[in-house]
């Protein structure tokens, strides 16, 4: 543990020194804040439903809504934040060194991930807070609930991102270039983020011919959430919508006995859960699949 | 007492390729064991063994009484290696380096100040303690991978081409570390190519050839084996030798072999006759500037060997 504390600290102290990550922190934030900023315009100027959560998933048709900069850049912090970390060492020949110090493998891994995790959290919850106080100044003020809710969009943000993290940890150890390694991490993002959901529907059309089949709609649904993107997209929207209560296709006989009230926050997580759980799932198998490889690597000069 | 590192067999191949061929290594507590080899030879694989970096394809070793494989950490906390292409951390300073390596060897940072100041001084970096990395030349990388190696006062110390690519200046700098570390009773296991430091600082040499040793011992010792005890070699300087003289030198009683390169004559012969040779050369109307004994160096000794490994 000590050896993961201290090559954490160490990375992230070379995190905070580095010009790439600043030139990131500072596109996500102004991104991210512009998207705030247009959101409360819309939200002033609509005076329609006055809700802080709108704030994050709504869009004003200028900009695309606050999630979808966590939904898109998230994955590219992540990989950025990873795709080099093993292998740069390896480039540099300091790899061989560091290991020939008292410390574990395993241990250099989780130190640079918990790091990453660490630079990942600071971002998000501190453009959170940035976003949260431009609506409190509006007259936006979150009720507890809603401030529940998002920190719990923050939590599952950071998690999802991790996923990408372990992601690109993994492509760091695999491939010995880091060009390599960041080419597969963005082709795997961009995979995923804009031709998974594609793909599924055209599988499970091929499978069930029947375009009104509710089979088909599953299938087509469960397919697509193999893809991180959809499964945090549909998890943080349920999130941020506390009046959401279906995931799943459900017939209009069923939804007559539905009473369009909001559910509280424990409810929406119980409909989540499975979500969160592939998602951590993502990150434990990456994790597990860097130790086996690293572990069995031959560390050379 | 036993040896600080003990091999037996050790065979590490990849694919077809044998590294390491049934190596049986023994290194002594305390002493300066050079490892000779040219490139290739299977000295970086072996090193990397001896610390658990890479696993052994077959046979046993015992690295100041401890399994690498089996206890790669409390073996590491004990042993400094020093690799032969050093690698820093480019951003970061020498100082803060060093303090990297010393938390991950559960050095307090008050004592990692204090040895580091001291340490950088030892190694004469005493200038650029707060430099980046970056701005170091070869030979102060070098250095300052001498002094990460002593900051955790290793009781083995695996040094792999330390010297190599520096100033003359720097080198002698490091063999006088390394011959110090000796006095302070570690044992140091150094690898090399240029057989002129090897010769200077070690105890025991092993030669390293397509992954097997095939000699070990004192230079001393080597030598004789080499020149098989008979034969006795004596050099003259002729400035107006001409291939007359050799067959002249050649009638001498008890030459083997006479031959010239300039006008330097190598006579081998079956013992000390450098009387006999001299008044030949002499008596014939040469010019002899100087008769000297040859006295058998290391790179003569290993190349000695290559050329018997060569012909077989």
């Amino acid at each position: 543990m000590t050896g993961t504390l201290t090559v954490a600290g160490k990375e992230l102290s070379d995190y905070l020194g580095t010009k790439r990550f600043w030139f990131f922190f500072a596109i996500i934030y102004v991104a991210g804040l512009a998207a705030a900023y247009l959101g409360i315009q819309g939200l002033v100027q609509a005076r329609v439903e006055r809700s802080f959560l709108l704030l994050f998933r709504a869009t004003t048709g200028v900009l695309p809504p606050f999630l979808f900069f966590t939904l898109y850049f998230g994955p590219l912090l992540g990989v950025a934040l990873g795709f080099d970390s093993i292998n740069k060492e390896r480039a540099k020949n300091t790899l061989v060194r560091l290991l020939s110090n008292p410390v574990h493998r395993d241990s250099v891994v989780n130190g640079k991930f918990l790091s990453g995790v660490a630079i990942v959290g600071l971002s998000i919850f501190g453009i959170l807070g940035i976003a949260s106080g431009l609506a409190i100044r509006v007259g936006l003020v979150p009720n507890l609930d809603e401030l529940a809710r998002l920190v719990v969009f923050g939590a599952l943000t950071v998690l999802y991102i991790a996923g990408w993290l372990a992601l690109s940890q993994l492509l760091s150890i695999l491939f010995t270039h880091t060009s390599t390694s960041a080419i597969a991490g963005f082709a795997i993002w961009g995979f995923f983020t804009f031709f998974w959901t594609p793909i599924a529907s055209l599988v499970a059309a091929n499978l069930i011919p029947d375009p009104s089949s509710l089979e088909r709609i599953s299938l087509e649904q469960n397919l697509s959430r193999i893809s991180p993107s959809v499964l945090y997209l549909e998890a943080v929207l349920v999130i941020l919508t506390p009046t959401a209560r279906f995931l799943n296709p459900v017939s209009l006989s069923e939804l007559q006995y539905v009473i369009p009230n909001p559910l509280p926050l424990l409810q929406s997580i119980n409909l989540i859960w499975s979500h969160i759980i592939a998602l951590i799932g993502m990150v434990l198998v990456c994790f597990l699949l860097s130790y086996i490889i690293f572990v069995k690597q031959e560390i050379r000069t | 007492m036993k040896p600080a590192i003990q091999t037996f067999d050790l065979t590490k191949k990849y694919g077809d390729l044998v590294a390491v061929d049934s190596l049986n290594l023994e290194v002594q507590q305390g002493e300066i064991y050079g490892f000779l080899g040219p490139n290739g030879a299977g000295k970086t694989t072996t090193i990397l063994m001896l610390l658990g970096l890479t696993e052994p394809t077959s046979g046993r070793l015992s690295v100041l009484g401890f399994n690498p494989l089996r206890e790669p950490l409390k073996l590491k906390r004990l042993v400094g290696y020093l690799p032969e292409n050093l690698g820093f951390y480019d951003d970061m300073t020498a100082r803060q380096n060093l303090l990297y390596t010393a938390r991950l060897n559960g050095i307090s940072m008050v004592d990692a100040e204090d040895r580091i100041r001291k340490l950088l001084e030892d190694v004469g970096l005493s200038d650029a303690v707060d430099k980046k990395v970056s701005t170091f030349s070869k030979g102060m990388k070098q250095r300052l991978g001498m002094a990460d190696v002593l900051l955790k006062d290793p009781k083995l110390m695996l040094l792999d081409e330390p010297t190599t690519g520096i100033d003359p200046e720097g080198v002698r700098h490091i063999l006088n570390l390394i011959v110090e570390s000796r006095e302070k009773g570690k044992t140091v296991l150094l690898s090399s190519h240029l057989l002129y430091q090897v010769q200077k600082v070690c105890d025991r040499v092993g030669i390293f050839v397509k992954g097997r040793l095939i000699a070990s011992g004192s230079i001393q010792h080597l030598g004789k084996e080499v020149i098989a005890g008979d034969k006795y070699v004596v050099e003259a300087e002729v400035p107006d030798a001409t291939p007359a003289l050799e067959e002249i030198i050649g009638r001498v009683e008890g030459v083997v072999k006479v031959s010239r390169s300039g006008s330097t004559l190598t006579i081998e012969c079956r013992s000390d006759i450098r009387g006999k040779v001299a008044k030949a050369i002499v008596s014939s109307g040469y010019t002899l500037t100087q008769i000297r004994s040859h006295e058998y160096a290391l790179d003569e000794i290993y190349s000695r060997y290559f050329e018997g490994e060569s012909k077989s």
